[in-house]
């Protein structure tokens, strides 16, 4: 009786294990999406910012020098467009990076 | 009720103090921070207090916290990186602390004030620079000029690294500013909303419904970036540091 039994025990006991699994899969995948999709999300956050600060801080420093100098308003602008393309810099080495990552 | 969006982020000096002129007052903000590093002094010590080999809830709640800022650190810094643990997971700890109590109702947040920040971003800022030279002395110098660069081209090229890098601090500290304040200030006015139709009668409270829901809604991406926002003021920090420890890309 019991040396019939255990058979179908055990694979009742293995379909379940497998059911199990399978869900387990199916949840660490979304887990995986979602933490990609957050990632993606801070990505965007650092490049909108990277270039409205790359701006700004040229600028900056183009305004400092500009008192040391007395060439107002020369080396500002000079530096407005070097902080701009420091920000473009930036922005393209990001995605590149994360585009070789993926 | 009917106070400003804005009316949240003000500090307010809760114990009056003054050294050499300069005022030092402990404030409301300073008591979030004592809070915060308070409770997560707590979590900490509390889940490893056991060290079982087989770890409890709690426990395992705290080597989640370790599991991904070490995991951090070796894939963004390498095995180098090892050594700068503590200092790593002590801002990471701190800054989603900080940024999730802010999201409890009447509390203060402190990551909303861009001086914070930039007294945190500066820190890391100058230790990165710091790192890097004494590791490499002139050698560090290289991050500022990638290989494969023409001659001729080189100066500009110098003058764009080096204002990026001097941008690190400041986007830094800017980023985590403008999301937590954009953030407060956004579920601030929706809830203004909700109050101010609430107040025109029974239509006016059918129509309070979407602000409301809104709210709700904001207040969950809300969470999402107070966690996000951590992680990437985090990972950033590995990444420079990253740098520091091999300059040349």
């Amino acid at each position: 009786m019991t040396e019939q039994e255990k058979p179908d025990e055990l694979r009742s006991l293995e379909d379940r294990l497998k059911k199990a699994r399978q869900t387990q899969d199916v949840d660490d995948q979304v887990a995986e999406e979602s933490q990609e999709r957050s990632q993606a999300l801070g990505l965007a956050f650092k490049m909108g910012i990277e270039l409205v600060v790359g701006t700004g801080v040229g600028g900056m420093i183009g305004w400092a020098l500009d008192d040391v100098a007395g060439t107002r308003p020369w080396l500002f602008l000079v530096f407005l467009v070097l902080g701009f393309a420091a920000g473009i810099t930036n922005i393209v080495r990001d995605a590149t990076k994360h585009q070789s990552e993926n | 009720m009917a106070s400003s969006p804005i009316e949240q982020f003000k500090v307010k000096p809760l114990a009056q103090f003054e050294i050499a002129g300069i005022d030092v007052s402990f404030t409301n903000s300073s008591l979030m921070m004592v809070a915060v590093v308070a409770a997560i002094t707590l979590f900490m010590v509390g889940g490893s207090r056991k060290s079982a080999v087989v770890p409890g809830r709690w426990q395992m709640m705290v080597e989640v916290f370790y599991d991904f800022i070490s995991g951090m650190l070796r894939e963004n810094v390498g095995k180098e990186g090892k050594a700068y643990f503590p200092f790593v997971f002590t801002l990471f700890m701190f800054i989603l602390g900080l940024n999730l109590a802010g999201m409890v109702p009447y509390a203060f947040t402190s990551t909303s004030h861009i001086v914070f920040n930039f007294a945190i971003a500066i820190v890391i800022f100058l230790g990165v620079t710091v790192i890097g030279f004494a590791k490499h002395g002139f050698g560090y110098l290289k991050l500022f000029a990638p290989a494969g660069v023409p001659g001729w081209l080189l100066p500009l090229i110098f003058a764009i690294e080096v204002i990026s890098y001097c941008t690190r601090p400041i986007s830094l500290a800017v980023r985590l500013f403008a999301n937590m304040l954009a953030g407060h200030i956004m579920v601030k006015v929706f809830a203004g909303f909700v109050v101010s139709l609430a107040g025109l009668g029974a239509i006016g409270i059918a129509g309070a419904v979407l602000p409301f829901t809104v709210n709700v809604l904001l207040t969950g991406l809300e969470i999402l970036v107070a966690c996000l926002q951590a992680y990437v003021f985090t990972i950033l920090t590995c990444i420079y540091l990253n740098d520091a420890m091999h300059p040349a890309h």
